[in-house]
């Protein structure tokens, strides 16, 4: 999995019917700390907001975690939020 | 995901039958952080009937599958969203119908 | 997928089991002048395609198992289609001869 901080949102209101529900979070890559490119990931959690530090899983894992009987198109999702205390 | 602008559609009559019915589009990434075109364009698969200029979400690999167009067939990216706005950091980066207004 | 033009065939009498029987393609990627980007790639052949075709070449192992109809296949890429016509803001490029 992939680290990176939410920095926003994107708002689509025509979309694959599957998405219908899921928040799409804007997300600045972390590599060994640093800053790197923005990238869109589908809220697993459901309760991310801008500033959180998440970890994010890719591939079709991203699908299947958001939901596995009726998997979206996603192939970015966040699984987790790091505590902020342990940062 | 990323976000891309769809420029144009590609029409192929010889391709692998799986591919039939499914409507191709050229399409050019956009870097979120400038809302600028950045790298090199390619050919991806429309499901929500996005057209030319639209700022589209799309998705890649399997993930690109599991829609109720690209089930089963074989793509490797689709077009799952129509962008209409983009927020990062309480700035609005995109508007689409500011967009639509401007041209 | 991405466009690409056909740059020769590969011939190989030694290889995986799984591409006995499949045409093997020399390609290159292009941009939408069709200048050639990048270096030259092997891609396995899905769509009868020949030297000088403008192709779209499709980078995903999954879709590949499904364009050559073998679940047990393991593929990079595979070229899916053979392009004849592309458009980008209102300019047709035909790709034929």
């Amino acid at each position: 999995m992939i680290i990176g901080r939410v920095v926003g949102t994107v708002v689509c209101s025509v979309k694959t019917q599957t998405l219908e529900g899921l928040k799409l979070m804007v997300v600045r890559r972390l590599v060994n700390g640093q800053e790197k490119e923005l990238m869109i990931a589908g809220d697993g959690t459901r309760q991310a907001g801008i500033g959180d530090t998440v970890y994010m899983i890719g591939r079709l894992e991203a699908a299947l975690q958001i939901d596995m009987s009726n998997p979206p198109p996603v192939d970015l999702t966040i699984s987790g939020i790091v505590d902020p205390e342990t940062l | 995901m990323q976000l891309a602008r769809v420029i144009g559609t590609v029409v192929s009559t010889r391709k692998s039958e799986r591919l039939n019915g499914l409507k191709l589009l050229v399409v050019v990434p956009i870097d979120m952080d400038s809302m600028q075109e950045k790298g090199a364009p390619f050919v991806t698969v429309d499901t929500v009937g996005a057209g030319e200029g639209e700022i589209v979400m799309w998705a890649g690999g399997s993930s690109s599958r599991q829609t109720e167009l690209t089930t089963g067939k074989p793509v490797d990216s689709s077009i799952i969203g129509i962008v209409d706005y983009v927020d990062v950091l309480g700035v609005r980066k995109f508007d689409k119908f500011k967009a639509d207004e401007a041209t | 997928m991405k466009l690409a033009r056909v740059t020769g065939t590969v011939v190989s009498t030694i290889k995986y089991d799984k591409y006995q029987g499949i045409k093997l393609l020399k390609v290159r990627h292009l941009d939408l002048a069709l200048q050639e980007t990048g270096e030259e790639m092997v891609a396995l052949d899905a769509a009868q395609a020949g030297i000088g075709d403008i192709v779209l070449v499709n980078n995903d192992g999954g879709a590949a198992q499904m364009i050559l109809e073998d679940k047990a296949l393991v593929a990079g890429l595979t070229v899916c289609g053979v392009v004849d016509s592309f458009t980008c803001q209102g300019k047709t490029t035909h790709c034929h001869g």
